[in-house]
């Protein structure tokens, strides 16, 4: 019993501050506002899932843009981009919403099984700034008990534990679980802000079909093949997919369904949330180096190529930032476009992959 | 609510685990017991 | 000297020299403890993972801190599965004294003893039942398997063989729809929606739960007579109760049901809250019992498979921490292709052995890849029926050792001998299924 007792406390305390671990991202004063996704359902109050909006609006009229980044913890491309426009991003024309704890409540645990360190971290000029290397689904603390099956309202079926997967559970139930009411406060701020870009940001194992990939809702056929096209210009070669219509709860499918943005999902490959890598290390996250997937590659079961420089979190991010941006250009030359959405002061992919990621991101402690 | 009643089940559990870990004269089973207690406090004060 | 460049480029493998190492360490470890100091596989698999953690940090000093948080955070993979073994075992103590086990036997036997193959036949699918609704065998082999298996060894079939077949049947049911987890870990993994897989896992597992009933028990039963079964069956029960006594099992089946047909009212509440409401009846129909007693028994009995389920998710922590379960499967798929096949049969089902749903995670992606001509479909429940293997497989075997627990058969190794058979035709059967069947029907 006291052994029991002190394991509980040891560990314990490691749980419980990793839970109520407070990331810090840099609002810049008079740049960016911020709001609550709370706003958009009241249910999100005082839950983890309460996660903060942030704006950057030109106060000119013009085309909106939605980044959702964060919705899988374990999947650090889409914060760090997310965070890369919050802390860098001018807007000269029209509104960019950006979110980059979608699903807070997934950022507060490690997930078992997975032997992931709670932190990583990435240089920069001022130092090293740690990030929370969070979980795919929302914390069993916050979401529990969880259904042998879960059912999505549109009768798909899906194992128990996608219950928990925040792009599994779109477009959300008011008063549902936390996942769902989380899904719910982001379809409402894409419609009560008549959103016209939705981008939500993921990564996948390097052995998942949807790889360096960007899926997107049917009503987009008539952007999809230009911005493939001006991405291969600016080197990145990108897969686009169609969103499968009875695969349900993703954003890509149900805010096409349920609103009038126009949606897109982008992954990029993360050997650290894949089931054939090594050891897992925090480099692992940062470089993606694997020997593992080296040896994957060469056996053909891999979607993405690794060899011994890895995938690093640069090229993820840069590649995550030119697919934004290159939305945002093809979308302003759409004849539906009424003025233009601008935004400025964003590194190029190129930039990236040269400086690092690091060189674009702030000092929360200024 | 379903939670409530949840933790009341984890409660109930865990005090027959520790039942039983007192009536247990084998090690072997109380390191049994210990390693089942762990979660399951955990769970209980919804910590993990 | 380039030639013997050449040689080393290829001999890839000494690139992960550690992690091989590592992998036997822990599995040397697993097999001392368990065999050697007789420790029970709970606390055999904490052991291998510690000392697969602590040989590890000394690669990694950073890790040596961490070690308790990892062990503890491994431990939560199964901590839903632990809670409804933990409610089902209640249930089953509390309707077992309250007197409807025997109730139900004798029920069953009268009704259907002249009809033997038809019998055996029924109570297998009463056995896979709550697996196809749950998706975790054990709840087959703690519910409906406790509740056939008086029958079955009263009908004559030997001990061994009745554990046999309820550790089976609880496999069949595991992978039978419309409830087939790890095919819905496969499909989540390959971007599949789980649609269309009700008559594949049909063709898949019933045939072979109906093969694996009537060879391992209908020579038993050819012709039954009731006054032989007198002293084995507790006739003389109805007079002790009456029929309300079959209200937990009738509340239970229909819970199980609704959740089917009612899923958004009936599903949230959770498989372990269904098995403890089923189980309130029985506190007023029935035999009178102490409930505290009943359940601190209940407890007692499930604590093993609990604290096992626990080693386990410790045991996966520690090899995804420290890289060993890359290398195995590295190690796997890299045979060549004909090996594939060979290796397909034989590493899902062993790595299932320390988890089903674990085992299908792992090999599903890159099964699902190099094998996607035979299509995904046939091929997720391919993997998913040789993954499910795993929970017979020694020395885990969750199931299967489960059932032979609740028989009282101490050595777990005379049931698998009895399952031996049954284990080749379902793998033979699973690869023709993939290979030909499936393609055929298509």
């Amino acid at each position: 019993m006291v052994i029991a007792l002190v394991f509980s406390v040891i560990t314990g305390i490691s749980f419980y501050k990793m839970r109520n671990y407070d990331a810090t991202f840099v609002v810049r004063e008079g740049i960016v506002e911020q709001t609550k996704l709370s706003d958009y359902n009241p249910n999100l109050e005082d839950t983890c899932g309460n996660a903060d909006i942030f704006t950057i609006d030109s106060g000119k009229p013009g085309p909106s843009l939605l980044i959702i980044g964060g919705t899988h913890g374990n999947e650090p491309a889409s914060q760090v981009a997310a965070t890369l426009f919050l802390e860098n991003a001018t807007v000269s024309s029209g509104k960019v919403f950006i979110l980059t704890e979608a699903n807070k409540c997934g950022l507060n645990f490690s997930y078992p099984q997975e032997g992931a360190p709670q932190t990583y971290h990435i240089d920069t000029p001022f130092g090293e700034r740690e990030f929370v290397y969070g979980a795919r689904a929302t914390n069993f603390v916050d979401q529990w008990p969880v259904p042998e099956v879960y059912i999505h309202r549109s009768g798909s079926k899906m194992s128990g534990q996608e219950s928990r997967n925040l792009n599994r559970a779109y477009p959300g139930v008011i008063d549902g679980n936390i996942s769902e009411r989380i899904a719910y406060a982001i379809t409402e701020l894409v419609k009560q802000n008549d959103i016209t870009l939705t981008v939500d940001l993921h990564e996948a194992a390097p052995e998942y079909p949807v790889n360096n990939a960007i899926v997107y809702h049917e009503k987009n056929s008539d952007m999809i093949g230009q911005i493939v096209f001006e991405l291969e210009m600016k080197g990145v070669v990108i897969k686009p997919e169609s969103s499968p219509k009875d695969f349900r709860g993703l954003t890509h499918r149900e805010l096409g369904d349920y609103t009038d943005t126009r949606v897109f999902l982008a992954e990029t490959s993360n050997a650290s949330q894949g089931r054939i890598r090594g050891e897992m290390t925090e480099e692992l996250i940062v470089t993606g180096i694997d020997k593992f997937y080296t040896k994957a590659t060469e056996l053909g079961i891999t979607y993405v190529d690794y060899d011994e420089s890895g995938v690093h979190l640069n090229e993820r991010v840069g590649r995550h930032v030119a697919t934004i941006m290159t939305i945002v250009d093809v979308y302003n030359r759409m004849p539906e476009a009424e003025g233009s959405l601008d935004i400025n002061n964003m590194p190029t992919y190129d930039e990236i992959i040269t400086n690092g990621i690091g060189n674009y991101l702030l000092n929360p402690d200024e | 609510m379903i939670l409530l009643i949840y933790r009341v089940m984890l409660l109930a559990i865990l005090g027959l685990v520790i039942w039983n870990l007192y009536d247990y004269k084998k090690k072997t089973d109380r390191i049994n017991c210990t390693i089942v207690i762990i979660p399951f406090l955990l769970r209980l004060l919804m910590v993990k | 000297m380039e030639q013997i460049h050449d040689v080393m480029e290829r001999r890839w493998d000494t690139k992960m020299l550690f992690e091989v190492i590592l992998l036997v360490l822990m599995i040397t470890t697993f097999l001392v403890c368990a065999i050697k100091f007789k420790l029970p596989p709970g606390i055999s698999m904490m052991t291998s993972a510690i000392l697969g953690l602590i040989v590890y940090s000394f690669s990694k000093p950073e890790i040596f801190l961490e070690i308790p948080r990892h062990l503890v955070e491994g431990s939560f993979a199964y901590f839903d599965v632990i809670l409804v073994i933990a409610c089902a075992m209640i249930y089953m103590k509390i309707i077992e004294k309250a007197g409807t086990l025997d109730a139900f036997s004798v029920l069953i036997v009268k009704r259907f003893y002249k009809l033997p193959t038809f019998m055996l036949i029924a109570l297998m699918f009463l056995i896979m039942f709550p697996s196809m609704i749950t998706g975790s065998s054990v709840t087959s082999v703690i519910t409906s398997g406790a509740l056939v298996a008086p029958i079955l060894i009263a009908l004559g079939i030997p001990k061994t063989k009745t554990a046999a077949i309820i550790g089976t049947g609880a496999i069949f049911g595991m992978v039978a729809p419309p409830v087939n987890v790890p095919v819905m870990v496969i499909c989540e993994i390959v971007d599949l929606p789980y649609m269309g897989f009700e008559i594949p896992l049909m063709i898949l597992s019933f045939p072979l739960a109906v093969f694996s009933v009537l060879f391992l028990g209908r020579k038993y039963i050819k012709k039954i007579k009731l006054e032989e079964l007198e002293d084995k069956i507790n006739f003389n029960i109805m007079n002790e109760v009456n029929g309300l006594v079959y209200l937990p099992l009738i509340l239970l089946f229909t819970l199980l049901i609704l959740v089917q047909v009612f899923p958004f009212v009936i599903a949230p509440l959770g498989m372990p809250l269904i098995f403890i409401i089923a189980a309130l009846p029985a506190l007023f129909v029935g035999k009178k019992q102490n409930i505290l007693f009943t359940c601190k028994n209940a407890i007692n009995s499930a604590l093993p498979t609990m604290a096992m389920l626990l080693g386990v998710g410790m045991f996966i922590q520690a090899m995804t921490l420290n890289g060993v379960r890359g290398a195995f499967v590295i190690l796997v798929l890299q045979l060549p292709r004909l090996m594939q096949y060979v290796a397909m049969a034989t590493a899902v089902p062993i790595f299932g052995a320390i988890s089903a749903f674990a085992s299908s995670s792992v090999f599903g992606g890159p099964y699902v890849l190099s094998f996607v001509i035979y299509g995904a479909i046939p091929i997720a429940s391919g993997l998913s029926m040789l993954a499910s293997i795993g929970d017979i497989m020694p020395p885990i075997a969750i199931s299967g050792s489960t059932a032979a627990r609740l028989i009282g058969i101490k050595n777990y190794l005379k049931v698998f001998k009895q399952m031996l058979i049954p284990i080749g035709v379902i793998i033979v059967y699973t690869m023709l299924y993939i290979t030909l069947i499936m393609p055929a029907l298509s």
